[in-house]
């Protein structure tokens, strides 16, 4: 287990350097300078050359690179172009809102989707079950961009107590959480479904309910322990969706998280901001399906030696 | 499974769990985001517990990275920045200059070349310490220095040394020269008319030297902006919101606003939802969104002329608009008056030339550029396409999109397929300064009402190179020079509508499109709101507050 | 989990899909998916035959105009049909899906079966950068790309192409590792068969199976990830149609025009769908495993 344990972690460390890599190649090929914009099209060359000295433009892309990634370990992500700030600082501000965004989101969807696939599984067959799982395959469907406007529009100005923009007061909470969860209430309910049904065909069940024992607590105990595995596999391959369906939210109810601290320096070429946010996703994926691997190797050993397996 | 009601109750009770863990889920979050909450409510009760206190609520889109007018040159940095940091003189709502930190308007050599200034006695900087000629003279050098990273330097290097402080030779400006605390003179390269209304400008803000050398990189940067203006920041958070305070002691007599918020807005749908919510007294209103609010709101509505042209601006290097005669066809396939009552909603002036009708110099014989969709192929016809020509390499920015696919529509029923691209502010400024952008759209503002900067700083041959124009024509630069140094405004004015002519009509270097209009809303009871050319001059406002009362009650 | 099923038989005769066929006939939801696949494919080849006006012709005395007789979806802020555009958005959409899983299948089929083939250190490296790849969210590296390339359909083909092909290449990765036990390529490499030989001859038609379902299953992912970069302004370039453009574009108008964001939505969501379901049903159809 150590050295699974080990090798995994050396894993995650290489993927995360080969992102900042990438990364930072993608950015220095871009199109458009930072300084260009930053000085307009009167500028003189000695200011031009002035400015990127002082925001070490000048140094080699290699000696950038080393520097940053040093930067990394020390906590120190570097300064904004623009906004002349610590980009720690930037990411921070943004993180939380992300995260808020993202986290709120996501437990919603987890309760919601939960408990439609119950009650999903329990009447199936039913109208209500067919009803539910209709509306499950339009929520994975639906662009959650399209979503939102909707939400927006049928919604946020209908009734001016609910705020279409910004995360501030809990309401306005409201708006950017259903239309960011939706996608993941739908497919949690459809797994839950699929697991409580398998588990309730199964005999042990049907001796439990002549037992007379509650059988939906027996159901739902096993259902989780069944499920666990598909779970934990959605939940991992759910965070890198959600950071991107973040983005989108983030941009059409104007949160100012990560999604659009991205988007907006790009735009400038505010290249240590890009990076850092880009780096900042990057590790949150990884960790979580460093996780995720880890957690598989307990629940279930044989994964660790099947390794090979597709 | 049959026997659904002894599933159905476990059922609803595991609903009801489930429910419940969501409201768990929900509830810390809900702490966190109390506290921003309460860290406005001080401000905000304050506010309401001092009745007759007068706070006026701005509502803008966020202004970008700095409030340093000497770095940022939008219109939204400088709303903020005139109401802390002051220029020696300024433009009142009407466009005509006043003087402001001194004591009357300079007086000038004769040559042109030397301005005599008096500074006014016993101004204070919000932060105790007068303002002597020793802060104007770091302000100008500042400018200059290359570290500051000034986009502001192009409208002062004509004073003598400039130059050398741009190239780094020299670290002092040889062109400052200061008598004593009072009293300054700066010396010009050449004789340059337009040189006194520069000094008007947010661009010529006077900073108090030991502050901004103490605040360094960061000065601008949220709160750190010190002036000697009608008001100065209590809090700046550029996200969220800016509060301003009243300076007591302010050299201009008593300031009418107890408060000024300004709350920014980058989407703006929410921020009118908020002006109809009262959240804010007034926030401008962008052209695209007119039309919604025309018919509830008209008489909340203000709508006044800033001095730019929006023009279609295209590479004269390139072909096929090398031709004047393809450029001429451009010109006619475009319907400016549809354009301007569709793509606007009327918000806006269809264009007759180039120079915005404010600006002296401006032709006001002159009739709407024609539209003659047949002429236009005749034209290409002439030009050597009978069969269409296509426009490539054309690139605009986000918010000229929907402008550039309505023009893109026109060129088409001409036979002329015109390609472009929506890029970012980076790409297009880079592709721009290299000169080899093919075609864009662009609003070129004036600062203040004169052809100088309008015209020169874009076609000039000169300056066209980074424009992306590449207009050469030595009859227009000869009209430019001449106009430039002579001091008849009278004779002035009708050389720049010479040139103009040679522009707009016989050249057709540029194809204008409409002068725009820009319009706020505004509460009744807000008084004496005014926008001096897209910058709001919040220093005049004042609330009514008995019509507040009213209006709200 | 029972993965240690006995190995499904040589897939290379045509009986194996013509029960296959015969197994997706059943199944109606898979049916109507692929009737409503169908009608997408005929609506983008005849979009100028069925749409009733041209897309790109702007009236702008009729901006935003209301669903009416006309103008059955309204029209947009520059007097287009938004139905024409909602048909002519068709192709673009369904193209970006198939040529951009067709690049990432190319790609993905090369670098899986180099992985599973050859193992080793080639896998170790093709393992490691399939890691690199899906460890960032898709649309994150899909905008970073149509930033560096600028906007256009052949670079969102490529985009995307370039960026999907990791999912492919970790299920071919699969198939063949299984399949390289099999005794017939076994044999094949002892008579001396060469490596292309072997990928092409036997490798290839075995998975086959896979990259149907996998083309299928990316085509409806890969007209969501068109739609955001659309949606982020990252796509086609005015004044050619797309769904998710046009939903970008409605939202200066939200307060009046609902149905302007409305119908192109619609149309994603249908597309989708259909794309999602058929895969559903032909995954059930080719799987062996689960063919019982």
């Amino acid at each position: 287990m150590k050295q699974y344990l080990v090798k995994r972690v050396l894993l995650a460390l290489g993927i995360l350097f080969s992102i900042s890599l990438i990364t930072f190649f993608i950015l220095n090929i871009l199109p458009g300078d930072a300084v260009a914009l930053m000085l307009g099209d009167t500028a003189d060359p000695n200011t031009i050359e002035t400015v990127r000295h002082n925001l070490g433009m000048d140094k080699p892309l290699p000696q950038q690179y080393i520097e940053w990634i040093a930067g990394v370990f020390t906590g120190d992500l570097g300064t904004s172009y623009f906004q002349r700030k610590p980009v720690l600082d930037l990411l921070a501000t943004a993180f939380a809102y992300t995260a808020k965004l993202a986290v709120v989101s996501y437990l919603i969807a987890l309760a919601v989707g939960l408990a439609a696939g119950i009650v999903s599984a329990l009447n199936r067959g039913a109208i209500l079950d067919k009803g539910l799982m209709t509306l499950t395959v339009v929520g994975i469907s639906a662009p959650s961009f399209w979503v939102a406007i909707l939400l927006q529009i049928f919604i946020g100005l209908r009734f001016k107590a609910i705020p279409i923009s910004d995360l501030d007061s809990p309401v306005s909470y409201l708006l950017p959480c259903i239309s960011l969860g939706l996608r993941y209430a739908a497919s949690i309910a459809r797994i839950t479904r699929t697991s409580m049904l398998e588990v309730m065909g199964q005999d042990f069940i049907r001796t439990a309910r002549a037992k007379g024992l509650s059988p939906l607590r027996t159901v739902l105990v096993h259902m989780f322990r069944n499920a666990l595995v598909p779970i934990i596999t959605v939940i991992g391959a759910d965070i890198g969706t959600l950071f991107a369906g973040s983005m989108l939210t983030e941009s059409v109810f104007n949160i100012k998280g990560v999604g659009k601290l991205l988007v907006d320096n790009i735009t400038k070429r505010d290249i240590p901001v890009v990076q850092s946010c880009v780096f900042c996703i990057a590790i949150i994926c990884v960790v979580v399906y460093l996780i995720v691997d880890l957690l598989y190797a307990v629940v279930d050993p044989n994964i660790r030696l099947g390794g090979e397996e597709a | 499974m049959k026997k659904k009601r002894n599933f159905f109750r476990p059922a609803a009770a595991a609903l009801a769990l489930t429910l419940l863990l969501a409201g768990c889920g929900g509830s810390p979050d809900a702490d966190g985001s109390k506290a921003p909450d309460d860290a406005n409510n001080p401000g905000e009760s304050s506010a309401v517990s001092a009745e007759s206190r007068k706070v006026f609520r701005f509502g803008q889109a966020p202004y970008g990275d700095t409030l340093d007018m000497q770095i940022s040159t939008g219109s939204l940095s400088a709303s903020i920045a005139d109401e802390i940091t002051e220029s020696l003189l300024r433009f009142d709502d009407d466009n005509n200059e006043e003087v402001v930190l001194l004591t009357d308007f300079p007086t000038v050599s004769e040559d042109g070349t030397v301005y005599s200034f008096e500074l006014k006695q016993g101004v204070k900087f919000t932060n105790g310490t007068e303002l002597t000629s020793k802060d104007v003279k770091f302000t100008f050098e500042r400018m200059f220095t290359p570290a500051t990273g000034a986009k502001s330097f192009s409208y002062f290097s004509m004073i003598k040394g400039a130059k050398e402080m741009l190239d780094g030779s020299a670290t002092e400006l040889a062109g400052f020269e200061i008598q004593d605390d009072y009293h300054f003179t700066i010396t010009l390269e050449y004789a340059f008319a337009p040189f006194v209304k520069n000094l008007g400008t947010s661009y010529a803000d006077i900073f108090p030297m030991d502050a901004c050398t103490e605040a360094g990189d960061l000065w601008g940067i949220d709160d750190n902006l010190i002036g000697t203006g009608p008001y100065k920041f209590q809090s700046n958070d550029p996200n969220t919101e800016a509060v301003l305070v009243k300076n007591e002691d302010y050299h201009g007599g008593e300031v009418k606003l107890d408060e000024i918020h300004v709350v920014y807005y980058s989407d703006t749908t929410t921020k009118l939802l908020a002006y109809e919510n009262g959240d804010i007294d007034a926030c401008d209103l962008i052209s695209t969104q007119l039309g919604q609010y025309k018919d509830n709101y008209g008489d909340q509505i203000t709508a006044y002329h800033p001095l730019g042209t929006c023009f279609f601006s295209l590479n004269l290097d390139v072909a096929p608009m090398d031709d004047p005669k393809v450029r001429q066809a451009v010109s006619l396939a475009i319907n400016r008056e549809e354009l301007v009552e569709y793509v606007l909603d009327g918000a806006g002036i269809p264009a007759t030339t180039y120079l915005n009708p404010s600006i002296p110099g401006h032709d006001d014989s002159l009739p709407v550029y024609e539209y003659n969709v047949e002429k236009a192929k005749q034209l290409l016809a002439e030009a050597g396409y009978p069969d269409g020509v296509t426009i490539e390499g054309g690139k605009v920015r986000q918010q000229e999109e929907t402008l550039a696919t309505a023009v893109q529509g026109y060129l088409a029923e001409a036979g002329i397929n015109f390609v472009f691209d929506v890029v970012d502010a980076a790409t297009w400024s880079s592709e721009r300064t290299s000169g080899k952008l093919a075609a864009t759209f662009i609003t070129w503002n004036a600062l203040y009402a004169d052809a100088d900067f309008q015209v020169y700083n874009y076609f000039y041959s000169a300056n066209s190179g980074p424009q992306s124009v590449n207009y050469s024509n030595p009859e227009f630069d000869k009209l430019m020079d001449d106009a430039r140094s002579d001091t008849d405004e009278a004779h002035r004015a009708e050389l720049y509508k010479q040139a103009d002519q040679i522009l707009s009509h016989e050249d057709m270097a540029c194809i204008p499109l409409y002068y725009p209009q820009s319009q706020f809303l505004a509460k009744p009871y807000v008084k004496d709101m005014k926008v001096g050319n897209l910058i709001y001059h919040l220093w005049n406002i004042d609330i009514d507050l008995d019509a507040q009362a009213a209006f709200n009650g | 989990m029972k993965r240690k099923k006995e190995p499904s038989p040589v897939l290379t005769y045509r009986g194996y899909y013509q029960e296959s066929w015969d197994l997706l006939r059943k199944d109606p939801l898979a049916m109507i998916s692929l009737v409503i696949v169908a009608l997408f494919v005929l609506i983008a080849i005849f979009a100028p035959f069925i749409a009733p006006y041209d897309p790109d012709k702007q009236v702008l005395s009729q901006k935003l105009m209301a669903p009416c007789a006309e103008h059955w979806f309204g029209c947009d802020e520059h007097g287009r049909d938004i139905l024409s555009r909602c048909i002519y958005g068709c192709r673009v959409s369904l193209s970006v899906g198939l040529v951009s899983q067709l690049i990432a299948t190319v790609i993905g089929y090369f670098m899986g079966v180099c992985a599973g083939y050859f193992g080793g250190k080639v896998d170790a490296a093709i393992s490691f950068l399939i890691q690199v790849f899906s460890s960032l969210p898709d649309l994150l590296l899909a905008m970073a790309l149509m930033f560096a390339l600028g906007s256009g359909l052949v670079n969102l083909y490529i985009s995307l192409g370039v960026l999907a092909w990791s999912r492919t290449a970790r299920l071919i990765r699969g198939t063949v590792l299984q399949l390289k036990e099999k005794e017939y390529v076994k044999s094949c490499r002892v008579d001396g068969g060469g490596n292309l030989r072997i990928i092409l001859r036997h490798l290839l038609p075995n998975c086959i199976p896979t990259l149907i379902i996998t083309i299928t299953m990316g085509i409806p992912s890969a007209i969501l990830s068109e739609a955001s970069l659309s949606f982020l302004g990252l796509g086609v370039r005015s004044p050619m149609a797309s769904w998710g453009a046009m939903i970008s574009a409605s939202r200066d108008s939200i307060r009046t025009s609902w149905f302007y964001s409305f119908f192109p939505g619609l149309c994603i969501i249908l597309a989708v769908i259909a794309f999602n379901t058929l895969g559903d049903g032909l995954r059930d159809a080719l799987d062996p495993k689960l063919r019982k």
